[in-house]
């Protein structure tokens, strides 16, 4: 026993410089430059941009980065429409196209110099030609957690010295923390679809990491000075993509204009659109880049010290890591548990050592203990349930972080799958039954080949609370609509004209109503991020209900006639019947499985998946 | 009376046996590391104590107890990156030489007026490690060197270091 | 038998038998390769303690640093600055001691300083700041000499954490609490080896008369030597008088005699500190009043003692 330990201690001390700072969260020293390709300037005003909270913000002195290579290609929905091949455009560029342009981007970047800049940014030259270290001191006192305020209180330089001292090992972190983003965002285009109109835009953007230019144990800062102007620095990309977006103004304004809100202006939707692309950028970086994912180390009841200095959100998504000697000796990190902001804990300022803490929930399965290290790993917030059920078959939910715990927006959806079955009733029945029968001996075709199609659609909101790590409840409330409907041809005859007896396009409707539904999910977790529910509803039909359909004659595609099918055919024409009881029962003697209308108590069973 | 033997004997054996597979750690045990982690404060040594045990709360228990034997009968080794000195040990006498007022200074938890956990206790996540058979854990500790080496020279456990009759 | 009980303490347990608490008094200075690193030197090339003094506040904060840390732990100080300023004051400075037949014998500043102090331990200080830039390292060196002997007791050097501030206080602060602990424990050792021991010193005997060489021979009553060399006549004495016999004789000869090594007790029987020069006393003693020629009669040896610091004395033998 006591050997083993012994040998392990031995390993372990060999380990313990590379372990030494990794759960300190070193805020990122972040610059923003634009960049312009051969065929795209970029348009963006970087004034204008506001670096997320748990960034540093270097201010770089650099103009437009001027990058010989074509802009990567990230089509527009409205250049999708207008070009000649839309699927091409949805096609996503090659991985080599990629690299190679990065690449071409990287030696520009290089060679102008802009890593140099970036370094300047953090650490500037003085007046009197030496480095004015003031600015990055800062840093490295500003990006001390609790847990290093608590851990230096004892060391006399900590008791003694100023607090740049105290945190020197810490500044000595944040200098190579050194990070530059560019921008290439082109102008935005005019965009507008069957509801709305607006702008849409684009935007493509490079994170590159600057090579790190201090080294602690020997000297400092590699480059003195009079070399930091002239010296090649180097830097790497480390991931690039493009997003798109719109910014619309709805073409319907009835309702805003009974509000007394006006649509926005095109500097208002330009703005807008802007912003909505930024935020785009800063989720994803989150997401996917290393180093600037906010984390430290898990306290009891599982609480921790970051807080709106890192601009966390309620629902920010944390996983949980425990280090774990391997059998070969080496120590790796083994994901234990997910977490999930409850409460943000407000942590602005300098840390005193006891600041406000983050408290969060655990969802799943795993050991959560404190003494474990947690990373903010987010993910998009989007869950996607199928289930079996008179309430929907297929749910799409997404995740409103930074209101309250649980809060999400759905939609819900039934379809209700197959081909319908009339009975002959329908048939011989109604204003088809009068052109069934009338029409066959009068040469016409008769088709039955028409079908109805129905869906419920609703959009509701529910909030998940969980009672322990793995069962949770959630109340939810929506609205919707459903809907029934029938399309086809019935009969045509093309003796002399081309006389065609269809059903409408526009008053197809067999069903169609408005309802609102409120209930309880119970959910199970399977795993983290996958779980199984049941939900319970109570719906209840607002507006509308059974409806008539109409039936339309036409020679050579213009409307000759029409007429509804269960109206009373006396008097002018075919009305329509609105009698809801009485096309209840036509119906209800027509279709052979009539699908439930969603209207008393509902229920499903669904399996939920989150990311 | 010979099966009453008989079982009686197999008792005893199954006793001992029980009890040597103990897993619970003795005192004198010098299954620790004890490096200084910074230049303490007048008085103080602060020191990281990578303790042992078969569960988080255990090990953390320990490192009080470790810390204060590390800091008599051991000493604190140095650490480069911090940039601070090795410390010998207070006592020159052994554990063992003592061990019934040892025990007790332990037990009692007298050693406690001279160590507290630096950090609320928290530990740092690379210092909490999943070991067979438990964890490894490191703590930062600061230990009242001064008062301890007080205590030590009172009970004539080590040398004065500034009085000279012999 | 409690008389007894007590005689027999008494014969094991020296320190009862004194029964006071004797700690090694200390003097820091700063180490020479300070001096002359920072050019705080006199025309001549010796250190100017003074000049340092008065312009270099590092090094006054330095050394104030660790004479604080030193008497924090009951350690007798003698601090520098007032001394020199003593020296400075009472005019002593660059006299030269001249003997009866006018030898002279220069003394530098801080020999006077210790003939006036007598330090047990001398430590010497010596740092200076490294790096540039962001962070700068106070790299130090702290030697502690036992003024005796001149043997180093203990040495530790070492370049202490970062300061983006050069805050030298701090960081003076931080390396002497470092290594205050074990620097304390390894003074103390050697202490109380010192006195199980003894202390050691030098003496360097010269004849400076021509009448008298080492190799004549005389006679001792109190040694009851009879017709030996007068060096066989000062070993017997060494002999009698260094403790636990301690000594040895390098470079003899009929004019000179350097004695080192000499294991003396820390204190005297009036709980005095034993100096090279109040050892040598006993011997200068034994020349003047004990010594008789060959023919049987008394010879008066008239020498003078030189005191080249606590731990080193010279005896010079002269005309009578």
């Amino acid at each position: 026993m006591k050997l083993s330990h012994f040998l392990l201690s031995i390993i372990f001390c060999s380990q313990i410089n590379n372990l030494y700072s990794q759960d300190t969260y070193i805020r990122p020293g972040l610059s923003i430059i634009n960049i312009d390709f051969n065929d795209s300037k970029s348009n963006l005003n970087i004034q204008s941009v506001e670096s997320p909270k748990n960034f540093d913000f270097l201010n770089i002195n650099v103009s437009n980065l001027s990058v010989e290579t074509s802009s990567p290609k990230k089509k527009l929905l409205s250049e999708i429409a207008k070009s000649e091949n839309p699927l091409a455009g949805l096609k996503g560029e090659s991985k080599s196209s990629i690299a190679e342009r990065n690449n071409k981007i990287l030696e520009t970047f290089i060679s102008n110099k802009v890593s140099n800049k970036a370094v300047l940014a953090a650490v500037p030259i003085g007046e009197d030609g030496n480095y004015n270290f003031q600015f990055v001191l800062d840093r490295g006192v500003n990006t001390a957690s609790d847990q290093d305020v608590n851990l230096t209180s004892q060391d006399m330089m900590g008791d003694k010295g100023s607090l740049q001292d105290r945190f020197l090992y810490l500044t000595e972190k944040a200098i190579n923390s050194n990070y530059v983003i560019a921008f290439n965002m082109p102008n935005f285009l005019s965009y507008s679809d069957e509801t709305s109109y607006g702008l849409e835009g684009v935007i493509h953007y490079f994170v590159f990491k600057i090579d790190n230019v201090y080294d602690a144990d020997s000297g400092g800062l590699i480059y003195a000075e009079s070399e930091i102007n002239n010296s090649q620095i180097g830097a790497k990309v480390i991931t690039s993509k493009s997003f798109t977006s719109t910014s619309t103004n709805s073409k319907d304004q009835s309702l805003n204009k009974k509000l007394g809100i006006l649509p926005k202006s095109n500097e208002e939707l330009a703005s807008e659109l802007q912003n909505l692309l930024m935020q785009k950028i800063w989720e994803y970086n989150l997401r996917e880049v290393d180093e600037f994912k906010p984390k430290t180390t898990l306290k009891p009841k599982n609480k921790i010290n970051l807080g709106t200095k890192e601009d966390l959100k309620i629902d920010n998504r944390f996983q949980l890591y425990e280090n774990v000697l391997s059998k070969s000796g080496e120590i790796v990190k083994k994901k234990r548990a997910m977490l999930r902001v409850k409460k943000v804990g407000v942590n602005d300022g300098l840390a005193s050592g006891d600041s406000d803490l983050t408290k969060l929930y655990k969802i799943g399965y795993g050991k959560s203990q404190e003494g474990m290290l947690v990373v903010q790993e987010e993910d998009k917030g989007i869950g996607v349930s199928v289930g079996y059920g008179t309430l929907s078959w297929l749910r799409l939910d997404y995740r409103l972080k930074g209101i309250t715990p649980g809060l999400m927006t759905f939609i819900d959806v039934h379809p209700y799958p197959g081909k319908v079955e009339f009975t002959d009733y329908f048939y011989e029945n109604g204003l088809l039954g009068s052109v069934a029968s009338a029409g066959s001996s009068a040469g016409w075709d008769i088709s039955d080949d028409f079908s109805a199609f129905g869906f419920n659609l609703s959009l509701g909101f529910e909030k998940q609370t969980y009672f322990s790590s793995a069962l949770y409840i959630s109340p939810f409330v929506s609205g919707g609509i459903s809907n029934y409907s029938i399309s086809g041809q019935i009969a045509s005859r093309t003796v002399i004209f081309d006389e065609k007896i269809e059903w409408s396009d526009e008053e197809s409707d067999i069903y169609n109503a408005y309802f609102v539904t409120g209930g309880l999910r119970v959910g199970l977790q399977l795993t983290n991020t996958a779980s199984i529910n049941l939900s319970i509803a109570q719906s209840a039909v607002v507006s509308g209900g059974w409806k008539d359909a109409k039936i339309v004659y036409s020679i050579d595609d213009e409307v000759i006639a029409d007429g509804w099918n269960i109206g009373d055919p006396t008097g002018e024409g075919f009305s329509e019947e609105s009698d809801q009881e009485y096309i209840d029962a036509f119906y209800n003697t027509s279709i052979d499985q009539l699908p439930t209308a969603p209207a008393g108590l509902l229920y499903n069973i669904m399996l939920r998946y989150e990311f | 009376m010979k099966t009453k033997l008989i079982l009686l004997s197999f008792l005893m054996c199954g006793l001992l046996f029980f009890q040597s597979c103990s897993s619970s750690k003795p005192a004198t045990s010098y299954n620790y590391e004890l490096s200084c982690n910074g230049v303490g404060v007048e008085g103080v040594y602060l020191v990281k104590c990578y303790s042992y045990g078969s569960t988080f709360e255990k090990a953390r228990q320990n490192v009080k107890k470790d810390a204060v034997h590390g800091v008599l009968f051991k000493g604190v080794s140095a650490n480069s990156i911090k940039k601070c000195k090795a410390q010998s040990k207070i006592c020159n006498v052994t554990y063992a030489e003592n061990k019934e007022w040892f025990d007790n200074f332990f037990s009692s938890g007298q050693y406690l007026q001279y160590v507290t956990l630096s950090n609320d206790g928290n530990v740092s996540s690379s210092d909490r490690i999943k070991i067979k058979g438990g964890y490894k854990v490191g703590f930062t500790v600061s230990v009242k060197s001064d008062e301890l080496r007080k205590r030590m020279e009172k009970e004539g456990f080590a040398k004065k270091m500034n009085v000279f009759d012999n | 038998m409690r008389l007894t009980t007590f005689l027999i303490f008494s014969l094991f347990f020296n320190g009862i038998v004194f029964g006071q608490n004797m700690k090694p008094s200390i003097q820091i200075i700063p180490a020479d390769i300070y001096m002359n690193d920072n050019q705080w030197l006199n025309a001549d090339g010796s250190p100017d303690y003074i000049k340092a003094f008065s312009k270099d506040n590092n090094l006054r904060l330095a050394i104030a640093q660790l004479e604080e840390m030193m008497i924090k732990r009951d350690f007798p100080l003698k601090g520098l600055e007032e001394q020199l300023k003593k020296i400075q004051d009472e005019r002593i400075i660059n006299e030269t001691f001249e003997s009866k037949d006018g030898d002279m014998i220069e003394m530098s500043i801080i020999d006077e300083l210790f003939a006036m102090t007598a330090p047990d331990i001398k430590m010497e200080l010596s740092f200076n700041l490294i790096g540039g830039g962001l962070k700068k390292q106070l790299q130090y060196q702290l030697k502690a000499i036992d003024t005796y002997s001149a043997k180093t007791i203990s040495s530790t050097s070492g370049t202490g954490p970062g300061s983006s501030s050069s805050d030298i206080a701090t960081l003076i602060m931080i390396a002497v609490k470092d290594n205050m602990d074990n620097f304390c424990t390894q003074l103390t050792d050697h202490f109380h080896n010192q006195m199980s021991v003894g202390r050691e010193i030098k003496i360097n005997l010269k004849v400076s008369s021509s009448d008298i060489y080492l190799d004549d021979y005389y006679s001792c009553d109190s040694l009851k030597m009879d017709d030996e060399e007068l060096s066989t006549i000062i070993d017997t004495w060494l002999f009698q008088n260094a403790k636990g016999g301690m000594y040895s004789i390098s470079n003899s000869s009929s004019k000179q005699m350097k004695i080192d090594a000499i294991r003396v007790p820390v204190v005297d029987e009036n709980n005095k500190a034993v100096t090279a020069e109040v050892f040598t006393k006993g011997l200068k003693k034994i020349l003047r009043k004990y010594i008789k020629d060959e023919d049987g009669e008394k010879v008066i040896i008239y020498s003078e003692i030189i005191n080249r610091g606590v731990g080193e004395a010279w005896l010079i033998l002269k005309e009578q």
